[in-house]
């Protein structure tokens, strides 16, 4: 950027234009100083989503997951929910999953951050940098706090998204609907009607991934039933997960024989890993 | 417009609590110069020769004495501290020794990766409990500290939480307030009297500062350092009565 001041003659007879001279230099001095500042130390607003560093991770990650597990029979998956705020109990969780050899891919199920701050973004980002396996994260209800969604938009990407791993899709869908007073396609019907369709030949089953579950303050209601027809038209569908709840869920929630399964917070310090094989899917619960 | 009301409140509250260090170290005026300073010494004025002071003189020189109070004596540039890249606004000070400042500054955050460009508007109070004359027109005032709140305009943010949550769903959160804490110093020139065209005096200052949610998360997790939280913001203040 060129910055161009002006800086008024000296005229020797009026000392007065010497000192306005004299503070024109401290101000072009200042007002560059501020410019070019560099931005890690000064902090514009917290709300700011001036994101430095990586962007659009669950594409970067999708890509590279969808080419790894292309050919996998079996698949071992880790599913973490609501680390927000628990900065440490997050980097224990992330030093479990390393300490297996096995797992394939994690899943984040929402609530990356507190308060959405872009900080907040930045620093869940670099716990997430420490995993050694690729990892996606959905969108929680807490992210949209602020310019949340914003900044979860330019970090990891679209709000609802859906990749192929072995022969298995994983569609994961934003189900927050009270953050928009109910006024948006939430959960987004045109989304799975799509999902259903598109990439028919590469995948046989089916999982799904949300945040908040049917029945929880944050789904819009009066469609959960709507909701759990759509997830019955996906080939093969095997079982949902959630996170939100802070607590682990195992249930059939429209007694059809279709499991839902919620992931506990970070600060119980447990999550799920769920091992998809040709014949099934074995599920547990970790303590770490 | 709530914010601006809740700002002019607080502004108000501040001043007025002051009130009585203020007009006394502030206005030196008496109520004769204060009569011919307002009044228009060319005309024959029937009040100025009564040499009596009427009731209505003492009332008319406290009100202009009070509204006097009003006017802002600084102007204050600063980047950053979490009020956006640039803000800029007006002062008073007050106190016996001056050590007491509000500013209310006007700020500007850029667009980033964000949909729009944001205003925020900051209530700001300083306190400078020693400043350290140098010699040749130099002042050093070696700490200076205080709270500010700031407020930032736009639909994605809330004083408290919408109607569409359940009770107490987002507790003692506001997305829009942020009250933050600051410390800094500061170094002063006094522009000399021969010099002076509309500024008394330049201080340039530094501050260090956090918003509430950073000390939140800091005290919610240890995992979040001090170091972490802390910004730097450098600022202007030009005193220009």
């Amino acid at each position: 950027m060129k910055i161009v001041f002006y800086v008024p003659l000296p005229v020797k007879r009026f000392p007065q234009i010497m000192i306005k001279d004299r503070i024109t230099k401290l101000l072009c001095l200042f007002t560059t100083l501020m410019l070019i500042s560099c931005d890690d130390v000064f902090d514009v607003h917290p709300y700011d989503v001036n994101i430095k560093g990586e962007t659009h991770i669950n594409a970067t990650n999708i890509s590279k997951i969808e080419s790894l597990c292309k050919d996998k029979d079996t698949l071992k998956i880790a599913f973490i929910s609501d680390t927000h705020g628990w900065y440490s109990d997050f980097k224990d969780e992330v030093a479990d999953i390393n300490r297996r050899s096995d797992i394939d891919f994690v899943i984040h199920c929402g609530d990356i951050t507190d308060t959405g701050t872009t900080k907040e973004y930045e620093w869940a980002r670099s716990i997430f940098n420490k995993l050694n396996v690729l990892h996606v994260a959905l969108i929680g209800n807490h992210d949209f706090l602020g310019t949340g969604d914003q900044a979860y938009h330019v970090m990891f990407g679209d709000n609802d998204f859906s990749f192929i791993a072995g022969r298995v899709k994983f569609v994961c869908l934003n189900t927050n609907a009270t953050e928009y007073d109910y006024l948006a396609s939430v959960p987004n019907f045109d989304f799975m009607e799509n999902e259903l369709k598109s990439d028919s030949a590469d995948f046989d089953r089916t999982v799904i991934v949300m945040h908040a579950r049917p029945g929880s303050e944050q789904f819009n209601n009066n469609v959960s039933k709507a909701f759990n027809y759509f997830v019955h038209l996906f080939p093969g569908i095997m079982f949902c997960v959630s996170g939100h709840e802070h607590a682990t869920q195992a249930d059939e929630l429209f007694n059809d024989k279709l499991m839902w399964y919620g992931v506990d917070c970070a600060q119980h310090r447990k999550y799920d890993i769920f091992t998809i094989t040709k014949e099934g899917y074995k599920y547990e619960v970790v303590n770490f | 417009m709530k914010s601006l009301i809740f700002s002019a409140i607080l502004l108000f509250i501040s001043i007025h609590s002051f009130a009585g260090e203020f007009t006394a170290e502030i206005d030196s005026l008496s109520l004769k110069d204060s009569l011919s300073y307002f009044g228009s010494s060319d005309k024959p004025n029937v009040y100025k020769e009564n040499t009596c002071e009427s009731s209505y003189d003492r009332r008319a020189h406290y009100f202009r004495k009070y509204w006097a109070a009003l006017i802002p004596t600084q102007v204050v540039v600063q980047n950053a501290g979490n009020m956006g890249i640039f803000s800029i606004g007006f002062g008073w000070e007050y106190g016996k020794h001056r050590q007491w400042e509000t500013h209310l500054l006007w700020g500007y955050i850029p667009k980033y990766d964000s949909t729009r460009g944001k205003l925020t508007m900051t209530l700001k109070e300083n306190y400078i409990p020693w400043s350290i004359y140098l010699g040749k027109g130099w002042a050093f005032e070696p700490f200076e500290t205080g709270l500010y709140i700031n407020t930032v305009y736009g639909h994605e943010f809330w004083r408290s939480q919408p109607q569409r949550y359940p009770d107490k769903y987002y507790n003692a959160l506001s997305t829009k307030f942020r009250v933050n804490v600051f410390w800094g110093q500061r170094v002063t020139k006094v522009i000399p009297n021969n010099r002076r065209m509309f500024v008394k005096s330049i201080t340039a200052f530094y501050e260090i500062s956090t918003c509430d949610l950073y000390i939140r998360s800091m005290f919610t997790d240890d995992d979040v350092k001090l170091k972490d939280i802390l910004g730097l913001s450098l600022g202007l203040k030009f005193q220009l009565l």
